[in-house]
Order: structure tokens, then sequence, then C-alpha cells
């Protein structure tokens, strides 16, 4: 099987005062991981430097064989709107569009034809397919992190990342979101990255990374 | 897409985008109102004095002679001798065209005034119905008049003394439509003509009165050269019971009033227009700042830097068409008012649907306000540190 993501020597600094070295990883199509350690340790910046929202200070990112290091900020950009399904911690929505909308933003800014099929798909299959005309404001947290994996999932991405999915969850909804995301990244063929701290998602994810 | 994420973020901030489109809108419709009525004024004056050099009436304000004979919207200064002004104006060899007017009665609000053809040959008048007075009593309405009193050939009416419509009426002599003028855009059609032994017939039995005892209240002169105007005026005010009053002077000193009032008003629209460049560029500083994920998501899913900037500046120049738009509606919703109330007191016929070059200066400099305060504030969508934002918020 292909290589999803590779990283290889990867170090990241903030300033002087703290920098970050990751230890070498793979991931292949349909893997999952699950990075765990505590807070300020690293796990976020690990997360966005996959995402290709910050560039390393040294080492390799490989996203599909292709090494990120090189590419423009445009293509960079175009890359990630492709390859790049992310789930935010918090929920990032266009407040003035709807659910049906905001879904179909992924496909506009990653310059695809607007997927509606696609959207009402994935809005089926994660129960959210009422909320579509519904603005995004209107929603529940527990709604808008569906739409969040749905958004996350509409230009068919190669790698999802998660980013503190259950935070602030109770032990039925963690369960609930963590099947959501794994069923929805195995329907999609995708492999899935998932950064926490939350300790209940050790037992349900075998493949693990722990920053220390 | 992009079109619809811009009218819906618009719409979204409900409040603030309508203060914007107001502010813009009440400085463009003052503007071109102001605009509009400078040119509708101008053009109205030198419609209504071409072909007229002085004008001989009581003495008095000049100001006062001009706008009672020439634009008929103020009382008279009072009567002068015919046989006077026949003598020092009328015969002097420099006077081309001497037309005098009697006035002072009025029906329904609208006046009538004994004058001869040459009148109606001055304001080029062309019969829509009937003809030119022939015999005392008869009138030629303009096509304001027979428009709006519904007045027909051949009906009859009573005169009432005096400029308003409350007046004495005279009752013994009615007058009867000969004729029913074609619209000219000028004041004749807002008058009732007659012949001026119709004024005269109303007011004295013709037998009463010796011909040398005969009043009109102005006379509207045209020389045959320049020099006329350099030297009458002084022979009539020095040496005459009479005034002489020059309309182009006259109105040059009434328009450069007026023209201080329309450059304060234009200033003042111009910083209203500023103020709502001001608030668009407040709204979309604070909507950057508040939604700064908003943005920082867009760039994530793809949208390039330039496309974000882009939205914002569109959103900004929407705003401003949008106002610009509501100011143009404002102005001509006023215009069709103006036209609608006062037309008859001062002849405004204000064109609608006509854009004035001014309004389309006035376009680009509401799209350049705009861009301007859109475009300041959208800048910072090129400094937005992607990860940090996300983190944030």
């Amino acid at each position: 099987m292909e290589d999803v993501l590779r990283l290889e020597n990867l170090k990241f600094s903030y300033g002087v005062h703290k920098t970050f070295t990751f230890p070498d990883l793979i991931l292949k199509q349909n893997e999952q991981l699950l990075i765990l350690g505590n807070s300020g340790i690293g796990k976020s910046t690990l997360l966005h430097l996959m995402a290709m929202l910050l560039r390393p200070e040294s080492g390799k990112i490989l996203l599909n064989g292709k090494d990120t290091a090189g590419l423009t900020q445009k293509e960079t950009g175009h890359i990630r709107a492709q390859e790049v399904g992310i789930v935010f911690q918090q929920h990032h929505f266009v407040k003035s569009l709807n659910v049906l909308e905001n879904l179909t933003l992924a496909n506009y800014f990653s310059n695809q034809s607007q997927n509606l099929k696609k959207a009402k798909d994935l809005s089926r299959s994660l129960e959210i397919d009422h909320l579509l005309k519904q603005p995004i404001y209107e929603l529940s947290g527990g709604e808008k992190q569906r739409v969040g994996i749905a958004r996350a999932l509409m230009n068919d991405p190669s790698l999802v990342l998660a980013d503190e999915p259950t935070a602030s969850l109770d032990d039925k909804n963690c369960e609930a979101v963590y099947h959501l995301l794994t069923e929805s990244c195995k329907r999609n063929k995708s492999a899935l990255v998932i950064v926490t701290h939350d300790q209940r998602l050790k037992s349900l994810i075998p493949n693990q990374l722990i920053l220390s | 897409m992009f079109l619809k994420i811009v009218l819906k973020k618009i719409w979204h901030k409900k409040l603030s985008s309508l203060l914007c489109i107001v502010l813009m809108g009440i400085g463009v419709a003052i503007i071109s109102l102001v605009a509009n009525l400078g040119k509708q004024l101008e053009k109205s004056f030198s419609e209504n004095i071409s072909g007229i050099d002085m004008v001989v009436g009581a003495k008095g304000s000049p100001l006062q002679l001009i706008l009672s004979s020439v634009f008929h919207i103020d009382a008279p200064t009072g009567n002068i001798s015919l046989e006077e002004a026949n003598r020092i104006v009328r015969s002097n060899p420099q006077v081309k065209s001497f037309i005098p007017l009697s006035f002072g009665d009025n029906f329904k609000g609208y006046r009538i005034v004994g004058s001869t053809p040459a009148l109606l040959e001055k304001y080029q008048a062309v019969f829509q119905q009937g003809q030119i007075f022939e015999e005392p009593m008869q009138v030629v309405l303009g096509a304001k008049v027979a428009e709006d009193l519904e007045l027909k050939l051949d009906n009859t009416f009573q005169s009432a003394h005096g400029l308003d419509a409350e007046g004495e009426t005279h009752e013994q002599k009615p007058y009867n439509v000969s004729g029913i003028l074609q619209p000219t855009g000028s004041v004749i059609d807002k008058l009732i003509l007659c012949d001026l032994s119709s004024i005269w017939n109303i007011h004295i039995h013709e037998d009463e009165v010796h011909e040398e005892d005969r009043e009109i209240t102005a006379a509207l002169v045209n020389f045959r050269s320049p020099m006329g105007l350099m030297t009458m005026p002084r022979i009539i005010n020095e040496n005459s019971t009479m005034q002489a009053a020059l309309p182009s002077i006259e109105m040059n000193r009434l328009l450069s009033l007026f023209g201080s009032a329309i450059d304060i008003s234009k200033y003042l629209a111009y910083l209203i227009v500023v103020i709502s460049g001001l608030s668009v560029f407040i709204s979309l500083y604070n909507s950057l700042k508040e939604e700064q994920e908003e943005k920082a998501l867009m760039m994530t899913l793809g949208a390039s830097r330039t496309t974000v900037f882009g939205l914002l500046l569109t959103e900004g120049l929407l705003l401003s068409a949008l106002g610009y738009i509501l100011g143009l509606v404002i102005s001509r919703l006023v215009m069709w008012l103006i036209n609608q109330f006062f037309a008859k007191e001062y002849l405004m016929n204000l064109n609608l649907w006509e854009i004035s070059t001014y309004e389309i200066y006035l376009l680009a400099m509401a799209l350049v306000i705009g861009i301007i305060s859109a475009g300041l504030p959208s800048i910072g969508v090129y400094r937005i540190n992607l990860s940090e934002t996300l983190a944030k918020h």
C-alpha cells in the first residue's frame, strides 16, 4: 500500500525558547493513528505541520509521496484542499452560510465543481441531512461536530486530521464521534490521524504515538 | 458561489450593512439633488431671460421686478404709465422690441397676463388648439394651466383680483378661452394670456379712462445692439419715474446667492459620503478582526489570500454600489415630488430619467471610496497566520 503520509526528522521552533522534535512516522491508506500527549507537548503543532498550516524548521513531510517543502503558498493551499481534510477542535464555519453551503465551500475553494450528491450522501451517513438548509449558527455543538466531519471528507481526502475531536464530550458522545470519524474514513479509504489528550480513545485505536 | 458568499455576508450583518448603504445613499442623494436642481435652475433662468435685455417697471427692488415680470414668482413692484414707457423706452431707436405686460389678477392661482402677441412669439409658443386672442376678454392658456384646470376651448371663467386664488372675483366680466398652447418648458406654460385691453377693461370701463392714463405693470425690452444696454438703464433710472432692471445681472446675483447654498450643501454631502466610506471601513475592519477565523478557514479550505481579499473588496464595493443606487432612487423620488408639488409655482421640470455626467462621476467616487475603505482593512488578510488563528479561536 502507498504511503499517504511520511514524516522524517521533523523539527519546529516557536522562537528560540520552544523547539519541538518529532519522531519519524509513516501512515498508509486506511490506517489510523492516535497521537497522545500532555498539553503543550506539541500535538497540535504536529497536526498543523501535517496539515501544512506550519512549515517545519527542518525535516521532511511527504504527502502521497510528494515532498511539501519546496511548495509555494498557493501550491500548499491547493494540495491541502485536495488531499487533507481537517476536523477542528473548535467549530470553525462561515456563519453567514447554511450547512450545505459550508460543505460545498470545500469544493468551491479547491476549484472543484460543487458536489451536491457527495454532500447529501455524507450528511445522510452522519445523520445531518435534515439540517442541510439550516443556518450554521442554529446548530448544537454535536451537530456542528458532524458537519465538521462531513466537510473534512467532502473532497475525498487521502488524509483526515482531527484535532481533539472528543474534548468536552461525555463518554457516549465520545464513542459516537470516534465511530463516525473512523467509519467515514474507512468508507473514504482515508488515513486518519487523531490528536488528543483524551485517554478514552486509547483503548479504541491501537496505533498510537505518545509525545513526551 | 463567490457572489453568494459576499451577498450572504452582507445579509448576515444586516444592520451595519444597512448603515453603510444608507449613509452612502444619503450623501449621493444630496449631491445628486443639489446638482440637478442647480442645473435645472440655471437652465430655467437662462431660457426664460433669453431675448430679454432689460425689464422696465415701477421703482423698487430690481430683483423683485425681474422675478415678478419674467418668472412670475413674486409680487410686482407697482404700475408704470404706458405713455411714459412708450415715450422714453419704446420710441428709442435702440429698442428692437418692447413687450408690455399688465397683470394683477388670477384664476385659481394662475396669473392672468395682459400683453401683445409679441410675448407668444418671444417664447416661440405654438398652438395646441384654437387661436390667439383677437377680441377683449379672450384668453390663451399655457399648457400647464389648461391641463391642471381642465379648461377647454370656449370655456369661460371669472378671474379673481390679486395674485392669490382667494381674491375677490370679477363676476361681471368672464374670460373666454380662445386658444391653448403646446408645452414650451418656459414660464409661459403657467400663464393665462390675454390682450392688454382685457386687463384694462376688467378694472375700468373703456370710456372712463383716457389713453394717457393707461398703466402697465412692466415691459420686456430687447435692444438692437449692446449700446442700448449700456445707456438706456441709466437714462431710465435717473430721468423717469420707472426703474430699469437687467435680468442677466440680477440672475447672476441670485445664482451666486444660490451658489453659496449649493456649495455648502455639496460639501456637507461629500462629508456624508466620506463618513459612509469610514463606516464601510469600520464595518470591514471589525468584520476582519472578529471573523479572522472564517478567513483562515477559507484559506485552509483552499482559498488563496487574494480570493479572500477579493471577497472583502467586493463586499465594500457592493455596499458602495448599493448606497449609490439608493442615493439615485432617493434623489429621483425627491425630484418627482418637486415636480409634483412645485412645478406649478416654480415651473420645475426635472428630468427623472437622465443620468448626468456629474452622477457618473459620483458613481466613480462611490466605488473609489468603496475600494479604499474595503481595501485598507482587507490588507490584513495577507498577514493572517493560519495555524495561530485557527488554534486561538
